[in-house]
């Protein structure tokens, strides 16, 4: 998919198309694949967890994007700063100028630490309410509207749940999953 | 979760946004520290006994306009940063360097046109070098607070750059705020200790952010 073709996806799902948006999520998939296998020395579970990161800011940081300018660049800032950021994490490292660093020496991650950063893990860590409303939306596939009739909310409601559960899940991306609660994040 | 699973998530949670998300978040959040700052001065300092007959005259708004180019330069420059493929902006650039060099210019006239060394001296350092850019400072805390807060819930990848532009923001409207209190009329005095108060925020926030700006 070119860049004007990726850019549309992302204005459309800008204006509130969901089906453009999700073409545009999984176009972008094996590209960040591609961009983190290569900086980190193959197709590690851990480069996925950066892809699912790196997804969940496109989403949540989208209002960012400056129509103006072109996307793929964008989407490229945010990767390197995840890989970067991730790096910094592990190594205990502060975070300086991101410009161009390419050169990150071979992560020696453990299990337990791949497993701790684990999205499906995190989801766990969620307030109970918050993980029903992303099971039954996604996992069990009811709509919105039976989400909401099962919890007795509105439509609208579920809507904004979904919204905090994925903003919480972002905070326990960058926390490592240490605390359940979901305040933080932006 | 699997990535497929997520990208399905996220395609629920699909809402139209409403453009302008950079420029909303830095003007609300500068405009509560901004009038932290205001708040800050006057529990602090008194207004300037001449305040209404400065604001008959020309130079209250040159300095006025030439704290605020700071503080544009920097807004130009941190609604650039904020974003994660945002470059500091070439205008911003040329802005300071604008107004800083036509108020130099004004200065050195001025001091060329005193009677000796001794007034060119009182001209440069008026009644209050020692204070000014330090009480900038002081001044700019609350409005650098809510710049750097605003910033940080965006998402910069270029921390320390970003860091400078909300100081710089911060530091051009605490400056402004502060010239309610300050008396000292001169292009020399103005264009060496505002702008060193003023620089001097912006390197507060070049020195912060890469602690403070991450986000995730």
């Amino acid at each position: 998919m070119t860049e004007t073709e990726l850019k549309a996806l992302m204005l459309a799902g800008l204006a509130g198309d969901a089906a453009s948006h999700a073409r545009l999520l999984a176009a972008l998939a094996p590209r960040l694949r591609a961009f983190f296998a290569r900086r980190m020395g193959g197709p590690t579970a851990e480069a996925e967890d950066l892809v699912q990161e790196t997804l969940l800011a496109i989403h949540l940081k989208r209002g960012l994007y400056d129509g103006s300018q072109p996307l793929t660049p964008w989407v490229q800032a945010i990767a390197r700063y995840k890989l970067i950021d991730a790096w910094r994490r592990t190594g205990g490292r502060r975070m300086d100028s991101l410009d161009e660093t390419e050169e990150l020496p071979a992560e020696d991650a453990s299990e337990a630490a791949m497993a701790r950063r684990d999205l499906g893990v995190l989801l766990d860590r969620l307030p109970k309410r918050q993980q029903a409303l992303l099971r039954d939306v996604r996992i069990e596939g009811l709509s919105m509207a039976e989400a909401a009739d099962r919890h007795g909310m509105s439509v609208a409601a579920v809507k904004v749940g979904l919204h905090r559960s994925l903003k919480a899940l972002q905070a326990l991306v960058g926390r490592g999953g240490s605390s359940p609660d979901g305040e933080a994040g932006s | 979760m699997n990535t497929d699973e997520l990208i399905a998530v996220l395609a629920d949670d699909v809402r139209p946004i409403r453009p302008g998300l950079v420029q909303r978040r830095l003007a609300s959040f500068t405009g509560v520290g901004l009038g932290g700052s205001v708040l800050l001065l006057f529990t602090w300092l008194p207004p300037r006994p001449d305040l209404m007959a400065a604001m008959g005259g020309l130079f209250f708004w040159e300095k006025g306009l030439y704290t605020l180019s700071f503080a544009l330069a920097g807004a130009l420059a941190a609604e650039r940063l904020a974003r994660p493929d945002g470059k500091p902006p070439a205008a911003a650039g040329r802005l300071l360097g604008l107004v800083v060099g036509l108020m130099a210019i004004s200065g050195v006239a001025g001091l060329l046109a005193a009677a000796g060394p001794a007034q060119r001296l009182a001209l440069w350092l008026g009644d209050s070098f020692q204070v000014c850019s330090l009480r900038i400072v002081v001044l700019s805390v609350p409005i650098l607070a809510m710049t750097l807060a605003a910033t940080r819930s965006l998402a910069p990848t270029r921390l320390r750059s970003a860091g400078a532009a909300a100081g710089l923001l911060a530091g051009g409207l605490s400056a402004t705020v502060y010239a309610l209190h300050c008396p000292e009329s001169t292009a020399a005095f103005v264009v060496t200790w505002y702008s060193l108060g003023m620089l001097a925020c912006g390197a507060i926030g070049a020195a912060l952010g890469p602690w403070v700006l991450r986000w995730r």
